[in-house]
């Protein structure tokens, strides 16, 4: 399916770094920053951000509730929790490795 | 998965609709805000609507993403298909039932062979710890299944450390008290280690020991559960009760349980000690049985090998009475079941998964033309966001749910069918421990057997099914599907072999059923209720001499033609129809070595007055046969015809061989041709001799009473008759001879219908094969169909399209079976081996092979029925809109 062209696993982690910098967001929101910030290098479903949420709801590491959207809207809200910081701080990491890594293989090519 | 997750999966059933009404709001939340935006763009509200749901992507997608993520997708989504399957399966009833019955056969007539495999070979024998428990036999070449002698077992046992060793022997006995009739009983003179050895316990008293096995040791007597119920009411007071065994005396000391005793026969047992017909001193009489147990500190192979190794020993220490006897050595499981890879099982076995698998195959037409008609349905339901495993899974779980529910039915089929088989054999032919229960292994066996045809008949069918083009099977809307040309062709091969397997089948059972049901003139005389039979068995210490049982013979016949309602009284070596012994002969001019097999009847002068049958030719035997200075014997016609071909067999000279190379040829001289009697149960009369009986008076006896009579009237007297003769001799087995005669021929019966069941499974496979692949063709080809509909083909043309193409696939398997049949009975000679004197009787026969090809095409005719109506329902409109 064409969400499959956001990098696998990398999805949940824009997800909770989006939830890091901006506060409690609604889906839709969501989705736009994450597109606003790959400036159309992504081509992304939006409708895949949210078995994502649930998945990241599910392991604790962002919690929800319903509240108000700028329309006036009963819109359901997204907020990262200690446990999603914690692992933000992980995941970047181990990201920030892999793609050094993987530059210096790259840029070593003769 | 981590513990987390996996309890919010689990836990998600409860909070099911909440979280769809969530996802719901959240979704056109979603999509209401991008419409804004690209309204806000200068989009109309409708552009601007769609674009929204293309830029979110697919919403049922999402959704089913959505639901996997949420609960336990896996067990979820199967329980849905199985609802899904059961619902889509009620409303195509007739491919559900055509499908199951045909799974059903499959699986119950492989379930019941394996019940009746597993109840011969694979249970245990119901002795404790059985599996320590060995048979000690001995074998030369021609007899691979003897006993040892006393002086073998006894020698034998003292120089054996690793396994302690008990001998029996079985017979016929009369047991009788000072106020009842005798009985006849199975008795077992056993060593004392015998029930220590088999672990036997009694109810009440005790079992016979070491002790009661000594010379001049009181006489002990220990009777099964059976008798003690029916002879002494199942009273305690049985023990110490005397009772007369074949005439001596012996106290009764124990009793033990029905179903436990060993060997299953017997109902008494004694001390060997006591046995007077056992010869202690001939190394040759090789008459006991021998169990032993393998002490618990040794190993069972080098156990049995020690045995083997004394016995063999034991023979080349003995050269005379011991030339070429080897001692054998096998548990006693392995002894009394047989093992499962003996071939002839293996062969029954594969009987069975033959059945199987041509079941199976033929559901997997069925399933096949089922998915042809249905692609517009796995089309869409692909399209809409159903992943390939998924729609895999779905057919496959449908073709799961017809297994099971044809297992199910197909457990019916084989509890019916063992049952039915069981019927088919008399009470006391089979020992107790073979009562064909269907136990928790048989059950598990099913189900295996039933999951492996899901997967067998499935598998292929959901893989083409949901291989097909998605887009291609849309745009014509699911009236162009493409079958596969390989799997077509193949399965047109495998049904052409199930009609010739059909034909081969069909052509065997009308020859054996022309055989068998081809009458003589004596088959009425048997069937009447008019002729009481029984059998007498005289004890050999009683009985020794020829003169003595003689004089027996003559005091019955006298005592009980005195009977009211008495006609005459006969007596013979065994009864019509009967196994009897077997004799070689020769006719004048003929050198020894060309002696033929016969079978031999030693009758009574009033035998044949008695059956109510007269001489073919000649006299029958008087009573002036078989005195001394007499040579006469009597033939029957098939003999006449081997010995005298072309002459009056009349006045005729024939030798009886015996068995000893060097002793002289007996030469007797042929005074009658004797009525047709069969020996052996429904099969072609063969060469009989008929010898006096006073020749040599037999211990074992049969005794033929001709009524007035039904035969159970005068039953009650003529065992009274007996009884006043000599009490240790009782008439067992009484019934009447039409009776007798029926329960005689329980195996051919049983075998009969065995054949005749498994040639209908075969045929009416073959049909549901037929249809399947009719069905299979017209659903892959319904585009072609309308198109002629359209063209103006009328509806017999189709209808001759459609049966033409049965009858093609009819024709080659005719053909093939035809040719099978001829071949087969060329290579086997069945028709010949069967010495058949009907006149054009033969395996191959072209009456009734044209008949069998009749009976194919009215099947293909019925078969080809309801795909004609599916190819007339096409509608040519519909399908040429589609192009």
């Amino acid at each position: 399916m064409a969400a499959d062209e956001v990098p696998y696993g990398t999805l949940d982690l824009m997800v909770l770094k989006t939830l890091d910098g901006l506060g409690p967001l609604h889906g839709y929101g969501i989705a736009r920053r994450i597109e606003q910030v790959a400036q159309g290098s992504l081509a992304l479903n939006q409708g895949t951000i949210y078995p994502a949420l649930l998945r990241l709801e599910q392991k604790r590491w962002i919690a929800s509730e319903w509240g108000t959207s700028e329309n006036n809207r009963r819109a359901r809200f997204y907020r990262i929790t200690t446990a999603g910081r914690k692992q933000l701080a992980a995941a970047a990491e181990s990201w920030a490795r892999t793609v050094s890594m993987v530059n210096r293989l790259l840029e070593n090519e003769p | 998965m981590s513990p987390r997750v996996l309890l919010s999966r689990l836990l998600d059933p409860l909070f099911r609709a909440r979280r769809d009404r969530r996802l719901n709001d959240e979704v056109r939340l979603h999509l209401d805000l991008l419409a804004e935006e690209f309204e806000a763009k200068g989009l109309s509200p409708e552009e601007a609507r769609s674009a929204a749901r293309r830029a979110f992507g697919g919403v049922d997608q999402v959704a089913m993403r959505y639901r996997d993520q949420r609960g336990l997708p896996l067990v979820e989504s199967i329980a849905q298909d199985a609802r899904f399957a059961g619902r889509s399966l009620t409303r195509d009833r007739g491919f559900a039932i055509t499908t199951v019955l045909v799974l059903a056969l499959g699986i119950g007539v492989n379930n019941m062979m394996f019940t009746i495999l597993y109840t011969h070979t694979l249970r245990s024998l119901p002795v404790a710890g059985a599996d320590r428990v060995v048979f000690v036999s001995t074998r030369d070449e021609r007899n691979t299944d003897r006993g040892l002698s006393w002086l073998e077992f006894d020698e034998t046992r003292q120089a054996v450390g690793g396994t302690a060793l008990a001998a029996f022997a079985t017979g016929p006995a009369a047991l009788a008290d000072a106020d009842r009739a005798p009985e006849r009983v199975e008795r077992s003179h056993v060593t004392g280690q015998l029930f220590d050895v088999l672990r036997i316990a009694p109810i009440i008293g005790r079992v016979i020991t070491v002790e009661d096995d000594r010379p001049g040791a009181p006489p002990v007597a220990v009777v099964s559960e059976s008798i003690w119920k029916a002879s002494f009411g199942g009273d305690r007071s049985v023990l110490g009760h005397d009772v007369s065994i074949d005439g001596s005396p012996a106290t009764i000391v124990g009793v033990i349980a029905d179903r436990s005793g060993f060997p299953a026969s017997s109902n008494v047992w004694q001390p060997l000690a006591s046995s007077k017909s056992l010869d202690r001193d001939d190394r040759a009489a090789r008459v006991l049985r021998v169990v032993g147990r393998v002490r618990e500190d040794q190993r069972m192979d080098e156990a049995m090998a020690e045995v083997r190794t004394v016995g063999d020993r034991l023979s080349a220490d003995h050269p005379d009475a011991s030339r070429g006897i080897h001692t054998r050595v096998v548990t006693i499981n392995e002894r009394f079941l047989g093992r499962a890879s003996d071939p002839a099982w293996a062969a029954f076995m594969a009987v069975g998964f033959l059945v199987l698998l041509i079941a199976a195959a033929n559901a997997a037409h069925l399933m096949i033309a089922r998915g042809l008609q249905r692609a517009r349905e796995v089309a869409i339901r692909a399209s809409l966001g159903a992943s390939r495993w998924r729609l895999f899974r779905q057919l496959l779980l449908e073709s799961s749910l017809l297994a099971a529910v044809g297992g199910a039915i197909g457990l019916g089929f084989a509890v019916a069918g063992v049952r039915l088989f069981r019927q088919g054999i008399p009470a006391g032919i089979l020992p107790y421990w073979m009562d064909y229960a269907i136990d928790a292994r048989v059950l598990a066996a099913l189900v295996g057997v039933s999951a492996i045809t899901a997967v067998l008949a499935g598998t292929v069918p959901a893989l083409q099914a949901c291989r097909a083009d998605v887009n291609d099977t849309l745009r014509n809307g699911g009236a162009r599907v493409t079958d596969s040309r390989v799997g077509r062709r193949w399965s047109g091969a495998l049904l052409v072999v199930e009609l010739a397997l059909g034909v081969v089948m069909l052509a065997n059972v009308a020859f054996s059923m022309r055989v068998s049901s081809a009458s003589v003139p004596s088959d009425a005389a048997l069937t009447t209720d008019t002729v009481l039979t029984g059998l007498v068995s005289l004890p050999a210490d009683r009985y020794p001499s020829p003169q003595s049982r003689l004089a027996f013979q003559d005091a019955v016949k006298e005592q009980l033609a005195r009977l009211p309602g008495v006609r005459g009284v006969a007596m013979a070596s065994a009864l019509p129809v009967f196994p009897v012994s077997e004799r070689k002969i020769l006719a004048e001019g003929q050198e020894r070595g060309d002696a033929i097999s016969v079978r031999q009847v030693a009758i009574g002068e009033e035998y044949f007055d008695v059956l109510g049958l007269g001489a073919e030719r000649g006299r029958l035997f008087t009573s002036e046969d078989g005195v001394p200075g007499s040579d006469s014997v009597l033939v029957n016609a098939q003999l006449a015809a081997r010995l005298f071909p072309d002459g009056n067999p009349v006045g005729g000279r024939i030798a009886l061989v015996p068995p000893q190379e060097t002793a002289a040829l007996e030469w007797r001289t042929v005074v009658g041709v004797a009525p047709i009697i069969r020996q052996r149960p429904q099969a072609e009369p063969e060469p009989i001799v008929y010898m006096p009986l006073r020749l040599s008076p037999p211990a074992a006896a049969a005794i033929l009473v001709a009524g007035d009579l039904p035969a159970a009237q005068i039953a009650p007297a003529a065992r009274e008759a007996l009884r006043r003769i000599d009490p240790a001799v009782p008439l067992y087995d009484v019934a009447a001879l039409g009776e007798a005669v029926a329960r005689a021929e329980w195996n051919a019966r049983l075998s009969h219908s065995l054949l005749l069941a498994l040639t209908l499974i075969a045929v009416g496979l073959a049909a549901a094969g037929l249809f399947a692949v009719i069905n299979r063709m017209v659903a892959g080809r319904r585009r072609e169909f309308g198109v002629r509909l359209a063209l103006g083909a009328s509806a017999s043309d189709v209808a001759r399209l459609v049966v033409g193409n049965a009858a093609k696939y009819v024709a080659y398997g005719a053909v093939a079976g035809i040719a099978a049949a001829i071949a087969w009975d060329a290579a086997f000679g069945v028709s010949a081996r069967s010495q058949t004197t009907l006149p054009g009787a033969r395996l191959a026969d072209p009456i009734v092979l044209l008949a069998i090809a009749g009976v194919l095409a009215a099947v293909a005719l019925l078969a080809s029925l309801a795909p004609v109506r599916m190819a007339l329902g096409v509608d040519p409109l519909a399908v040429l809109r589609q192009d």
